[in-house]
Order: C-alpha cells, then structure tokens, then sequence
C-alpha cells in the first residue's frame, strides 16, 4: 500500500513536470525566435542608422568659378561641348556625385532637347555619370570626391548644339548635385553677391574671393580712418605701403589689404602720381593666376563694401563697381587707362589694386550730400564717415576669371 | 471470501480511477501544451511578419531630386525621383499638393530599383509665379518623399 502511494506521487510529479516542461519549452523555442528575428531587425536598423550618418556627413561645396567651358571636348571634337564644374568636398566622408541638374526650377533656353525621348518641354540640363564622353553625362570617375579634395573637375558634356545658359543669365542659373546618398546640394552660377546695394542687372562674371571684415577707429577727417593705430576687428602687423608713399598698410586679412592714399602717392619704380582720385579707399588683393592658360582680368568686376557708421540710425551701405587697376609685384601699373583688360600669364603673381571710385549709397543720411552719392562721386573716407566713426563692416570682391589664394 | 471480492473490486476501481484520472491529466496537459504551441506559433509567426515588414521598410530611402516647372506649359510639372535605399522599391502614389496629379506619365505603381531614377512628368493645377507645391510620393510600404517647391 505504502508502495502504491509512493508510486502515485511519482506518476504525478512526472506528469506535472512534463506540463510544465512542455510550456516552458514551448515558449522558450517562441521567445529564441522572436528574439532572432528582433535582432535581426535590429542590425538592419543599425546598418540603415549608419547610412543616414554617412548621409549627412556628406557636404559638397561649388568653388568658383563654379562652372565654366563651352569647349570642345578632347576625343569628342565638335560634337560635344565640355564645361568643367568646380566643387568641394568639405564634409568628412567621400562622396560620389550621382546626377547634375542645370537650371532645374525654370529656364527659357538651354536644354531644350533632352535625352528622354518625349518630352519637348524645355527642360533641365540633367547629366548622369558616363565612363567615357557622352552627351548628357559627366565623366564617372570625376564623380568620386575625396574628403578634403578642393577644387575638383567635374567634366560635363553637352551635344555641340547645346550651350548652357550664359554666364550673367538673371536670374543665375541653378545648378543641383545629387549624391548616391541621396544628398542635394545646389548653387547659384554665377555665383550672387550677397547685402544690399547691390547692381540690380548685369552682373558680369564673377569670381568670389570671401568676405573681409574690418574696422577702424574714430575718424578725424578725410583720410584719418586708415591712418589710425586702432583696429578693433584684427591684429594684423602692419607693413609699409610698398605704393603709398609711407602710408600705412593694413592687412586686414591674409590676402586683402587696404589702404587710402593721398593724391600725391607715388610710385616708387615711375617717380609719378599713380592714383587719380583724391585720397580714394585702395583695396588690395593679392592673386595668383594658378591656371595653365593666360587669364584676362576683365574691366568691370565688382566690389561690395558695407559700412555703417556708430550710429545705427545712420547705417550706410555703400557698394558698386569699381574701377580695377592690377600691378604686378613691382608695383607697375599693367594697363595705363581705365577699362583696359590686362592678361595674367600662367604662375604669374599681381597685386589687384581696386579703386572704390564709383560709390552707390543705399541708404543712411549724409549731411551735405543728401540720402545718395551721385554715381561719379569719389567715396573717400571724409565722405564716408562725416566725422562719425565709421565701421567697415563687409568687403566683398568679385573677380573675374580670377583664382585668389592667401599668401600666408 | 466476500471480504476477498470485495477488496478486489476496491482496488479495480481504484486503478481504473486512478488511470482515468492521468488519461484525463494527460488529454488536458496535451490540450494545453497544442495551445500553447499554437498561441506562441502564432504570435512568433506574427513578429515575423511585423519585424520582416518594418525591416524592408527601414531600408527603403528615396528622394525627389528636383521639382522643375515647366515653362512651355503653365500646368506641368516635372519631378525626379531616385532610389537612395538598399532593396529595390515600389512607388505607389504620388500626390501634389495633396491630391493625386491630373495626368501622370509614369504608371503607378512603378518598380524602381537601386540607384535608379525615375521620371515623372504629371499634369498639376496652373502654377504661377510664387505658388508654393508640396509634392509627395509614397512607397508601397508606407515611406514618403516629400518636396517643397515654389513656382519660379
């Protein structure tokens, strides 16, 4: 009897165990592959995580000037016309550039035959990568930019019968760059200057050289501004002016001078006045032509300069053409008349001299002249300030078919 | 010999209660472990199913590269799209400014695969200059591109 108790708890333990064995391992088997499944999940969504990093890691910049050709292409003869697009890659991954878009918002000329059939509309010029010279594509292995790789070509090429939209189009043209990633970048060509007061047509073909800012201490009068000892903005050494007659030089950044002369400056090399105006504002830059061909520095480029005085009631601003002198490095004057383009010879090094004769206020109160300057009036420091301090507070330089790089 | 019959039977049906007792236990314990198995069958069948599902959509990625207004035609637009993802995908709508475009020369839905770029040429009310257009293009699996564009 006590054998037959002892045997029925056993038979009962036993199927009580095979239950609760058989659930557990039902669920258990359930649980390892919902796991397997959400892990699974899991490293896709990684993989997907880290796409979208690369993706925005990617940062693709025009540098000037941006986009220029129209030419033959080699290989093709006349059937193509190549142009050579300027980018930056400025982000921290590699990029490979998937797809050009040209005048992609709206255009009335241009692209008119597309290379999908049926379409007549005008449309975009679209480029996609091609191993060798097509219409309609770009060279595929130009499409790969490095990290921290400046001023890569980017070969586009267009049938012969297709010319892009010129150069000083208004508005520009739109040009979008699409990354495998997915990733648009996009510019204006040419590229638009920036701030008010501007040129409101024509803007000719520019090239831009970054923004300057400077200021200057308390003005005591015409030509007293730059001759101060104060600078707020830099701490620039300060250099004799190599042209100025002892004037002082300001290097206001590494690549950007300025300084206002008096009429009586000389040039040391001719022994004669060199500058036309009465104490005018010189900006100087230096350049280097760092192409393999000659380049004509053209008549008609632009300098932005914005100032404002100390009191915010009478902000100025002030840009316009200018008038371009260029000098090479021994302070020789290579045109001797306004207006005169002058040829830089490849690895040829100039001071680009530019005269800010021509001056357009936009807006402000000058007591004497009015609310404008007429257009032919001289813009020296005595106007610009009328015993005010007066902050420069931007300089922008457009040059035209100009590289211009830092000489420290 | 009566107390002997008797105390046989006693034990007969203690046994055969006994057995039915673990046959009962036993069609129950099955029963319960089949609906366990099924419960837990299903709901990973399902976790497949959702995890597999959210997993292809998570590798999904396109983009409109660009909306570009035609200028021979007030009433046209042109948008392209590109495969950026990883598995190849189905673009199953494609609305503007929240309705679907009155013509459209791309048939929906369209297969796109990797990298590959598609374009659509659809029929849209008249653009004039400043009109703003949010255009949309949805995946069979649920993902969106979206572009804002504003009429040139």
């Amino acid at each position: 009897m006590g054998k037959l108790r002892i045997r029925r708890k056993a038979v009962s333990s036993i199927i009580g165990g095979v239950i609760v064995l058989g659930l557990l391992l039902t669920a258990l088997t359930a649980m390892v592959v919902v796991s397997q499944q959400f892990d699974t999940y899991q490293g896709t969504s990684n993989k997907m995580s880290q796409k979208d990093i690369d993706r925005s890691s990617e940062n693709v910049k025009a540098m000037y000037p941006g986009l220029q050709g129209g030419f033959p292409a080699t290989g093709c003869g006349s059937v193509c016309n190549q142009y050579n697009m300027s980018l930056a890659n400025i982000g921290g991954i590699a990029v490979q550039i998937s797809r050009i878009y040209i005048n992609s918002t709206q255009q009335t000329s241009g692209c008119t035959i597309q290379p999908i059939p049926s379409h007549s509309n005008p449309g975009p010029c679209v480029f996609s990568p091609a191993p060798a010279i097509a219409s309609f594509s770009f060279n595929t292995y130009d499409s790969y930019i490095s990290p921290g790789e400046l001023n890569h070509i980017i070969r586009l090429w267009l049938p012969a019968t297709i010319s892009l939209p010129n150069a000083t189009r208004i508005p520009s043209n739109s040009i979008w760059i699409v990354t495998n990633r997915g990733r648009i970048f996009s510019f204006s060509w040419p590229f638009p200057p920036t701030g008010e007061g501007l040129p409101g047509a024509g803007v000719p073909p520019t090239i831009y050289t970054g923004t300057m800012k400077v200021a200057y201490g308390p003005s005591t009068g015409p030509g007293g501004a730059l001759n101060s000892t104060t600078d707020s903005c830099h701490t620039e050494p300060r250099l004799t002016l190599p042209f100025g007659g002892g004037k002082t030089l300001h290097f206001v950044n590494p690549w950007i001078t300025a300084a206002i002369l008096s009429a009586t400056s000389t040039s040391p090399q001719t022994s004669t006045s060199v500058y036309p105006c009465t104490q005018c504002l010189f900006v100087y830059a230096y350049a280097s032509n760092s192409l393999s061909t000659s380049i004509t520095f053209s008549w008609g480029s632009m300098v932005i300069l914005t100032a404002d005085s100390s009191e915010n009631s009478k902000a100025y601003f002030i840009g316009g053409p200018y008038v371009g002198i260029v000098y090479n490095q021994s302070g020789v004057r290579s045109f001797a008349t306004y207006g005169t383009p002058v040829t830089i010879n490849p690895g040829s090094d100039f001071y680009l001299i530019f005269e800010i004769q021509y001056v357009n206020v936009g807006k402000g109160t000058f007591s004497g002249s009015g609310d404008s300057f007429s257009g032919t009036a001289t813009m020296n420091n005595g106007y610009l300030a009328q015993a005010e301090d007066a902050t420069f507070r931007e300089l922008e330089i457009f040059l035209n078919g100009l590289y211009v790089r830092p000489t420290c | 010999m009566k107390i002997r019959k008797l105390k046989r039977n006693l034990a007969i049906s203690t046994i055969v209660a006994n057995m039915m007792m673990i046959l009962i236990t036993l069609s129950l314990a099955a029963i319960l472990v089949a609906w366990a198995g099924t419960s837990f069958g299903a709901f990973s069948g399902g976790s497949q199913l959702f995890f597999a599902q959210r997993g292809q959509a998570l590798q999904e990625r396109f983009v409109i590269e660009v909306v570009f207004f035609n200028i021979g035609s007030s009433n046209t637009m042109t948008i392209f799209v590109r495969n950026v993802g990883v598995i190849d995908i189905k673009l199953a709508a494609i609305y503007v400014n929240g309705n679907p475009p009155t013509s459209n020369n791309g048939t929906l839905p369209y297969a796109l695969g990797v990298q590959q770029v598609v374009r659509f040429n659809m029929g849209i009310p008249a653009w004039t200059t400043g009109t703003v257009f949010t255009v949309v293009v949805a995946s069979a699996r649920g993902n969106q591109a979206v572009a804002t564009a504003r009429g040139p």
